[in-house]
């Protein structure tokens, strides 16, 4: 079983974008890596040398708490990029991307016949005790079939998903106890999840499992028709660098990433800033 | 909640994101909608308290980010669709149609650029669409200098011929072709975007007391130089220029331009076609008559 090494230091990175090569090279030494997603890889290989750091693997493919389970070669395919990038870990959505079409009688298409669907975004599931059940099992899967540790991530939850018996931070908790995964706390993520559902984020992390959060991701959020939305193209809000200082305090946090990476045009001169204001609370929290 | 229940939720979470018609179907009817579905009266009775207007703004959110790369070129739009708090709306009412351009295989970026602000457009034109005062003269001038941009990138200039140079004719026929050099678009605007896209950098707070102000602007992108100039023109320019279609002889530009500006005077008209002439923004040829 692969296993995460803790070691004193935590490591600050960005995900990437198409800027990223161009401000790592203007401002070297900023950011001790940078985190790329598989998909974008699969597209794209020659990302993972154009960035010149060591790279963080991302990944939104495995379906993790879906009834649909990745096709063998896209399994092979993460863990040629695993080997590929040295990655110390494969961060992974506690989420679905696929689902099934093939109940008798039921969904028919005539363009996919029999295919499962694809969302082609990663979707918060139904948080029960039977998906805590297929979520171990796939993490049971994806450790025998991987050379390094998966952590999961804590989707952003948008409405109420059907079948729902438990808080976020219960099921997540419940997952941790039942599996080997050890946790990427996404404070956008987790700020969202808690303005939709009413609750207040900070009382909610206190809950959280932070003592198996490996790695920490901080971007923007949106606010639109109501409710509270991902936003990689503006700064995090305050509180999020709030949660963040207690995160530091209770967590062995290996790597803290700046999502910031759906505008090209994102200011240069902004994500040095956010940069500093990470590395401020990183560092204040340092033994 | 069994297992096979929790596939059955997953599945209608997905259809509902990625068929529209079933997502209205389910808001309509959900007991037509989950008719097909082998379940218990408890998971059909969950799964129909399902929030179909968030999944249906879930869905537009999904559109949204999958079209994060187009606001590299339309960062006004952006901002004003955000200012007007229409952003996720659209999305979601753009979501059919995107997914059906996916459908047969990926489309380009130039091609979802194209999708969605023709369906921008219509929804802005439409005599039902919500009042957003200067979105749409930002989506026009925003689109027309990505649209020359484009065309000077590719040097997309079909028209050749040989320089004939010399003062616009009335008297006669002039039969000489007028083409722009290298690409010239021109707009007729209600409000002015680019006093609205500075005023929006500024966070868009003056914005509340947005009136209209009409002005020309001529979109002119040179090969050579490799960029597009935005130029503040007057309306009887505006007309003239906006006749200009790359293999129409003087003449036809002439009437097309009176025709747009009727209380226009002709010799006015050519005396503008002159000094477009003169200013480079088009060159007049002779192009050889084809022989059938």
């Amino acid at each position: 079983m692969p296993r995460i090494h803790v070691s004193a230091g935590t490591e600050v990175g960005v995900a990437y974008s198409r800027s990223t090569p161009e401000f790592i090279e203007r401002n070297p030494g900023t950011v001790d890596y940078v985190e790329i997603p598989f998909e974008l890889l699969c597209h794209d290989p020659a990302v993972a040398t154009r960035v010149g750091t060591p790279v963080v693997l991302h990944c939104a493919s495995l379906s993790i708490a879906g009834s649909v389970t990745p096709p063998s070669a896209v399994v092979s395919s993460v863990e040629e990029w695993i080997k590929r990038t040295r990655t110390p870990w494969l961060g992974e959505h506690l989420s679905f991307i696929t689902a099934e079409r093939d109940k008798p009688g039921e969904f028919a298409d005539e363009y996919a016949p029999g295919e499962p669907w694809n969302i082609g975004y990663t979707v918060s599931p139904p948080m029960n005790s039977e998906t805590v059940e297929t979520v171990v099992r796939s993490v049971d899967r994806a450790m025998s079939a991987f050379s390094v540790p998966v952590i999961l991530e804590n989707p952003p939850v948008y409405f109420s998903v059907p079948g729902s018996t438990m808080s976020q931070v219960e099921f997540i908790s419940e997952v941790c106890a039942r599996s080997d995964a050890r946790l990427l706390l996404d404070l956008a993520h987790f700020y969202i999840t808690s303005r939709n559902l009413g609750y207040d984020p900070l009382v909610e992390l206190a809950r959280f499992p932070l003592e198996e959060v490996v790695e920490v991701h901080v971007s923007g959020v949106d606010t639109d028709a109501g409710g509270c939305w991902d936003n990689h193209a503006s700064r995090a809000p305050q509180l999020e660098l709030d949660m963040l200082a207690v995160v530091m305090e209770r967590a062995p946090v290996r790597a803290v990433t700046l999502e910031y990476n759906w505008s090209s045009r994102f200011p240069e001169s902004v994500l040095r800033e956010e940069i500093a204001r990470v590395r401020e609370v990183v560092d204040a929290c340092r033994p | 909640m069994s297992a096979v229940v929790n596939s059955t939720v997953t599945s209608v979470m997905a259809r509902c994101l990625l068929e529209p018609g079933y997502l209205d179907r389910l808001a309509r009817s959900p007991d037509d909608a989950l008719a097909g579905l082998m379940v218990d009266a408890e998971t059909r009775v969950a799964i129909a308290g399902l929030d179909v207007e968030r999944v249906r703004l879930f869905a537009g959110f999904i559109s949204k980010v999958q079209h994060n790369d187009l606001w590299d070129n339309f960062p006004g739009t952006r901002a004003l669709l955000r200012y007007y708090g229409a952003e996720l709306a659209t999305f979601a009412e753009y979501r059919a149609q995107h997914l059906e351009l996916g459908r047969e295989a990926k489309p380009s970026r130039a091609a979802k650029t194209v999708a969605f602000l023709g369906f921008l457009e219509s929804r802005l034109r439409s005599p039902e669409a919500p009042e957003y005062p200067g979105l749409l003269d930002v989506l026009t001038h925003e689109r027309l200098h990505w649209e020359v941009t484009e065309s000077v990138l590719e040097c997309r200039f079909p028209v050749q011929g040989r320089p004939a140079p010399g003062p616009v004719r009335t008297d006669t026929a002039d039969g000489r072709v007028v083409v722009a050099r290298d690409a010239v678009r021109v707009a007729v605007l209600s409000y002015d975007p680019l006093e609205l896209v500075a005023r929006l950098r500024d966070g868009g707070q003056a914005l509340s007391g947005l009136t209209p102000k009409a002005v020309c602007l001529c979109y002119w992108g040179r090969h050579s130089l490799g960029r597009v100039s935005v130029l503040t023109v007057d309306p009887p320019t505006a007309a003239v220029l906006a006749a200009v279609d790359d293999g129409r002889p003087v003449h036809e530009v002439l009437d097309t331009s009176q025709t747009l500006l009727p209380e226009a005077d002709r010799s006015d008209l050519a005396r503008i076609l002159d000094a477009a002439a003169q200013q480079g923004l088009v060159q007049l040829i002779d192009v050889p008559t084809a022989v059938g």
